[in-house]
């Protein structure tokens, strides 16, 4: 299964480092980057589209159809500012290989680790209190159900994107995303796979603000989850 | 500027690693590497040394002389270790804020995601927010440190043992019997891990097992127990 990279950008700052990353560990994988034309003049990709900074949601939409459109069946969806090891493409389509196997529900997201991430998503959790087995904790040698993770890293089949695409948002972004695909009867994994997150290049830090900006579109249309999350 | 040292046997993850120093750290830095091949870099001055060592802890002394030869301090750095942008920036910082304490270094080293004690960003305390734990804010001082990024200085260098694995631990533990400090700085990086020795750790420790027995029975005795 060769599942492509897409990836969007509006800074490319961390971008030459996951580009070099890619090249290095799973270079079979095409490489599918929008940004604006002066960014991604600069980088290397088997599909350059061009586009102006708009939102997560946009952004990813556009790239991840073009990719769907040129006849793939499944993406890889990654965020510009991370590093991929030498098995993090490996272990996170071996990983779908297994679960397509294992379980009857339709695959939703299947995404990896790292170390910038909401928790049990984040390396540093430790949700069964376990002990360190040298350097990791031994559950991330498995994969975990879960309900909402972010794809900084993960695959996507078309089933699932054809079904919901990400709304017109930054933060909640992926929150919607995975609530919709829920909701429509698709299951999301944590994978075992692994990926250095560098974080908050591109929208910063400042998730007072970045609720703020989500949360009109949300409460008009999603008016149930914003009464789950915003008690509103 | 304080120089870069990196040993790299098998140059697996070498490339990327080069990326990041390319993009991240200032173009004043010398940068020293011992690998088999020729390495390069666009903008940063390259000093090469063909890697002819049987051990990490061998290449590392090599390299640390090599340095010390034209510098009093340089950042060690594994090969299979990612910069972020603000890395070396960070380390060198805490360095220099320990060192206008008048505290006698050993070595700082980063934290990572891949390592023992606390430098692994698992260990760390307070709140956990999404990038990070509070205590991540914070140098702390430690008995123990794994050299992966850290800085060293040639007035309190100590030559490491010729083994891979507990080299470090040898060195920490001379340090701090020489008064030397050990302290985690707020840096951090992302460490592959196992790239050059191996996931199979049983094995790892076996490696260094006649050696500890033969040249440091104190030390053989507290991670063996014979």
């Amino acid at each position: 299964m060769i599942s492509p990279i897409c990836i969007s950008t509006v800074t490319g700052k961390g971008l030459a480092v996951m580009l070099a990353s890619i090249k290095e560990y799973c270079p079979e994988a095409p490489v599918y980057l929008r940004g604006p034309l002066h960014v991604i003049d600069n980088f290397e990709a088997d599909y350059l589209m061009e586009g102006d900074k708009s939102n997560f949601g946009d952004a990813y939409n556009a790239i991840i159809d073009k990719a769907f459109s040129d006849g793939f069946s499944s993406v890889v969806v990654a965020n510009d500012d991370i590093v991929l090891t030498p098995t993090s493409y490996k272990y996170l389509l071996e990983d779908v290989m297994q679960l397509k196997k294992q379980i009857k529900e339709p695959l939703g997201w299947v995404s990896a680790r790292c170390d910038a991430a909401r928790s049990v998503q984040n390396i540093r959790s430790n949700p069964f209190n376990e002990q360190l087995n040298y350097f990791k904790y031994p559950y991330e040698n498995s994969i975990i159900p879960m309900e909402c993770l972010s794809p900084i890293f993960g695959w996507i089949s078309d089933e699932a994107w054809n079904t919901f695409k990400f709304p017109p948002l930054n933060w909640y972004s992926d929150d919607v995303h995975c609530e919709d695909l829920r909701a429509a009867g698709f299951q999301h994994y944590l994978s075992r796979s692994y990926v250095h997150h560098i974080g908050s290049q591109t929208i910063g830090l400042d998730g007072e603000k970045l609720t703020a900006q989500a949360k009109p579109w949300i409460v008009e249309n999603r008016p149930r989850y914003a009464a789950d999350w915003f008690n509103s | 500027m304080t120089p870069i040292g990196i040993c790299s046997k098998n140059e697996k993850c070498l490339p990327v690693l080069l990326k990041s120093i390319e993009l991240y750290v200032p173009e004043d830095v010398e940068v020293f590497i011992t690998s088999p091949n020729i390495q390069s870099l666009p903008k940063h001055k390259v000093h090469h040394f063909v890697h002819t060592y049987e051990t990490g802890g061998a290449a590392h002394n090599f390299l640390a002389h090599k340095i010390f030869e034209t510098h009093d301090s340089f950042v060690f750095i594994d090969d299979d270790v990612v910069l972020n942008p603000n890395t070396y920036s960070v380390l060198i910082d805490d360095v220099n804020k320990l060192k206008s304490m008048g505290i006698k270094l050993g070595i700082v080293a980063g934290r990572t995601n891949y390592a023992k004690g606390f430098q692994n960003i698992r260990r760390g305390d307070g709140k956990l927010y999404s990038l990070g734990y509070e205590s991540e804010e914070l140098i702390v001082e430690t008995d123990y440190l794994a050299g992966i990024v850290s800085w060293c200085q040639k007035s309190t260098w100590i030559d490491l043992a010729p083994i891979d694995w507990f080299s470090d631990d040898l060195q920490c533990n001379e340090f701090i019997k020489n008064d030397c400090r050990l302290f985690v700085s707020r840096a951090y990086f992302h460490h592959v891990g196992s790239q050059t020795f191996g996931t199979d750790f049983a094995k790892c420790k076996k490696n260094s097992e006649a050696w500890l027995r033969d040249n440091r029975p104190d030390m053989y005795q507290k991670y063996f127990g014979g």
